[in-house]
């Protein structure tokens, strides 16, 4: 077979093998580009799967709505609203927060679920411990990346001012949710798992602490197949404005989900960027190499020409 | 009976065109060249020797006049038309071989035999320049005679109809320069091709059957040999 190469495959080995040092480099800078795609390309792929499929299996809300204090008995009707799939209603709040052995201010937010069950949205994959048990008053269960942060476990106390005041409470869980899987205090713009946290308590033990037995403040929802998302926000934003309905809005507003969308965004445009930076290096190597190499071969071009 | 015309030329003309000056290279060249002989270009430098033969090998495009390869008009010949004509009629050698240096000989002039019609094998062509016994060498590794007579190998191999030679010899000295006049002569005797060999050393002359001399861009003479020598007897 060896015989049967024509002369300039064999030109073109041998000068190839005389530069092997610089054709390995381009072929590298080459590969680097595409492995870079590749990987960058699957990572992406493998995450926004593991994060849809996340949402899918502990039942991420399509969207939120907030209310000054609105009676339990409105959720029939918010069930009705065309377009309304599920629906459920909390109590949600700001809480200030002291840890043992941390000196600076915590604050967090303290966000209601059923006791002895999981919540029918946003439900809790527990990592440690277990979720607020009924009748058991002064449970919470930490979101893990505050419970990473400041190494609290399943039967750690913390002390949080509860509408103005002191309650200790026993932390006997810890969780993740698709709510909170970049833990954002309000108003802020990197995640600071140290000094803002997020809990779930007892329904019963919250409507208690803040007054609000038969009422929520909080409202999660999803939608029903083919339901418009602008007309379902409207017509809730009608039926809640009456209970000092601060506006509802999609999923694409909530902040863990929209800073994680960004993230994937910018993952995105890196996995589209670095392999262009590759693979243009290597062009330019490439362009610098075979002109300086027609240039030193011009005579013998010149010759195959002439024959 | 008249040998065949190879090439005719009537009113050749060539001008390089500089910016501000023109160079008439060719002021008018009404030259033929027949089947099988060998004819030596003699003039002195920028007399339009080489401008000459590139045209006629289809190298290069005439400015004006008509250049005829067998009663086939090269002058109204495309690129293309030139290239094939190039491939398939005739051979080139030049003065500084300009053999590919990371190819042996045999494969040098394999270059050639792979894109032929009807070529002879590479070994063949190497024999016929006596270079057997170099066949797998590098140019790197021949003396510059050698390398010369593996570029002649090369134009011959694909047994083209014109050989067309500048300075075979301008980069030898004399000895070695006779090896290579020698390898041109057993050419154009076994092969029958039409050599013209370009030289500004009038020694050379004597082993052509004619002699071209040119001067200025014009023919100012062409001479036959009443006896041409060997070019073994030549020397200068």
């Amino acid at each position: 077979m060896v015989n049967m190469m024509k002369a300039l495959d064999r030109k073109m080995l041998r000068d190839l093998w005389g530069m092997r040092g610089q054709a390995v480099a381009i072929v590298f800078v080459i590969l680097s580009g595409v492995a870079t795609y590749v990987s960058m390309t699957s990572v992406m792929d493998a995450l926004q799967r593991s994060l849809d499929m996340y949402y899918t299996d502990y039942r991420f809300a399509d969207g939120f709505a907030t209310v000054r204090r609105a009676p339990d008995q409105l959720i029939g009707r918010i069930r009705e609203v065309p377009g309304v799939g599920l629906a459920e209603t909390r109590v949600v709040s700001g809480v200030n927060l002291e840890v043992p052995g941390f000196d600076e201010p915590v604050s967090g937010s303290i966000v209601s679920i059923p006791e002895g069950r999981q919540p029918t949205l946003n439900r809790l994959f527990i990592r440690e411990g277990r979720l607020v048990q009924l009748g058991r008053e002064g449970e919470v269960v930490l979101n893990e990346p505050f419970a990473e942060a400041h190494d609290l476990h399943p039967g750690d106390r913390i002390v949080a001012i509860l509408n103005g005041r002191y309650r200790d409470l026993r932390v006997v869980g810890v969780a993740l949710s698709p709510e909170f899987i970049m833990q954002l205090e309000p108003g802020s713009v990197f995640p600071d798992p140290q000094r803002y946290g997020v809990m779930w308590m007892g329904r019963a033990a919250l409507e208690a602490a803040y007054d609000m037995d038969g009422a929520f403040n909080d409202l999660v929802f999803t939608l029903a197949p083919g339901a418009d998302e602008d007309d379902v926000i409207d017509r809730l934003d009608m039926l809640l404005r009456p209970y000092g309905g601060q506006g509802a809005s999609g999923r694409s507003d909530q902040s863990s989900h929209f800073f994680i969308t960004e993230e994937f965004r910018q993952l995105e445009r890196t996995s589209s960027i670095l392999p262009v930076i590759f693979l243009a290096v290597a062009a330019f190597l490439l362009n610098i190499v075979i002109t300086r190499l027609i240039s030193l071969q011009r005579e013998q071009i010149a010759v195959l020409k002439a024959f | 009976m008249n040998p065949e015309i190879v090439f005719q030329t009537r009113g050749l003309t060539k001008v390089y065109d500089m910016g501000e000056v023109q160079v008439h290279a060719l002021r008018g060249i009404d030259l033929e060249l027949y089947a099988g002989e060998l004819v030596v270009l003699l003039g002195a430098s920028g007399s339009g020797k080489s401008t000459l033969v590139n045209i006629l090998g289809g190298l290069d495009t005439a400015t004006d006049g008509e250049v005829f390869y067998r009663g086939r008009e090269l002058t109204r010949a495309d690129d293309r038309e030139l290239t094939e004509y190039r491939r398939h009629h005739v051979g080139f050698v030049f003065q500084f071989y300009n053999l590919i240096p990371s190819l042996t000989a045999r494969e040098n002039v394999a270059i050639v035999t792979e894109i032929a019609r009807n070529p002879i094998t590479p070994e063949e062509a190497l024999e016929l320049v006596g270079l057997g016994d170099r066949k797998d060498s590098f140019p790197a590794q021949l003396s510059g005679g050698q390398q010369q007579r593996v570029a002649i190998a090369r134009a011959i191999a694909k047994q083209p109809s014109v050989l067309l030679c500048d300075e075979p010899t301008g980069a030898l000295d004399s000895k070695t320069g006779v090896i290579v006049l020698e390898a041109l002569e057993r050419v154009n005797r076994e092969l029958k091709t039409t050599t013209v060999i370009i030289t500004h050393n009038a020694v050379q002359a004597d082993m052509a059957e004619r002699i071209i001399y040119l001067s200025d861009g014009l023919v100012t003479r062409i001479r036959r040999n009443a006896e041409k020598k060997a070019a073994r007897d030549l020397s200068w």
